[in-house]
């Protein structure tokens, strides 16, 4: 009986002792531990860990693609007293306009890779645009598509869809046009729409107005 | 039944299992603090923010004098 429980006492640790072994190899393996027996640990070429270089570049870049809305050389058509309105969505008078053209609004892109917030100014306005009694100078902008525009102005997460008269222009820092303008594609672009109401009284010669759209990075 | 074992192999074996449980975990508590404690775990971010220029766009139009209506009485 003193025997056998001798015997079972050897073999219980003979396998401990092999159990304890094997451990230590898979366990010291997985951390590269002998290297640590060698003298080789904490040595010249011991790898490092952790260390991580990263590199961010952020390009802040919109772009009119689209900048020019030029509604060309025209008149009212003699016999009309009324003013003639035109806009770059296709509004026209083909009764009283007698020459301008109908051109298509500027497009508005953010071609760089972060969200931006955009404030956009301009040098004239109606009055002093187009001159007159009563001259209508107005604007608007929307989303081509996607979602253009988040942020926390609620005005601006959807887009201007009426538009508005420029009884003074838009002098700087300018109107926040968008708070986060996307830069993903498809959802990158604004469009801006202008409608002119020419008055008959409105001095003849040339007209000339520039936007400018001012982008500052906001993630 | 067989032969008898001794008691002294049974201490020897007892002793080499401590020993061997002992080393072994003294090697992998020491390992796993070098781990933790590696100076070297730097992470660096650069930012580089290229900025664009300002954008602008063009409205334009041109009015000439309207002119005289013919056969005005």
């Amino acid at each position: 009986m003193e025997e056998t429980t001798s015997r079972t006492l050897v073999v219980i640790m003979v396998a401990t002792l092999f159990i304890a072994l094997f451990g230590s190899v898979a366990t010291l393996n997985k951390f590269g531990g002998f290297r640590g027996l060698t003298g080789a640990w904490g040595g010249p070429g011991t790898p490092v860990y952790g260390a991580v270089n990263l590199s961010i570049q952020t390009s802040i870049q919109i772009n009119f693609t689209d900048d020019s809305a030029n509604f060309g050389t025209g008149y009212i058509c003699p016999g009309c007293t009324e003013p003639v309105t035109l806009s770059t969505e296709g509004l026209n008078d083909t009764i009283c306009n007698c020459g301008w053209n109908i051109p298509n609004g500027f497009l508005l892109e953010n071609q760089g890779n972060v969200y931006v917030r955009v404030n956009l100014t301009n040098l004239r306005s109606s009055d002093t645009f187009l001159g007159g009694t009563n001259p209508g100078y107005a604007w608007k902008w929307g989303n081509t598509s996607g979602v253009v525009c988040t942020g926390t102005n609620p005005q601006n997460l959807t887009g201007n869809i009426t538009y508005s008269n420029l009884t003074a222009a838009i002098a700087d820092p300018g109107l926040v046009l968008c708070e986060k303008f996307n830069f993903t594609s498809g959802n990158n672009r604004i469009n801006i729409s202008f409608k002119i109401s020419i008055p008959t009284t409105a001095m003849g010669t040339g007209k000339n107005d520039t936007w400018t759209a001012k982008a500052v990075g906001n993630p | 039944m067989g032969e008898e074992v001794s008691n002294k192999l049974i201490v020897i074996l007892a002793l080499l299992v401590v020993i061997v449980v002992a080393v072994s975990t003294w090697l992998t508590v020491s390992n796993l603090n070098a781990i933790d404690s590696q100076d070297t775990k730097t992470v660096t971010i650069t930012e580089r923010v290229i900025e664009g220029p300002p954008s602008g766009g063009r409205v334009a139009l041109a009015i000439l004098p309207q002119p005289k209506e013919t056969g005005e009485q």
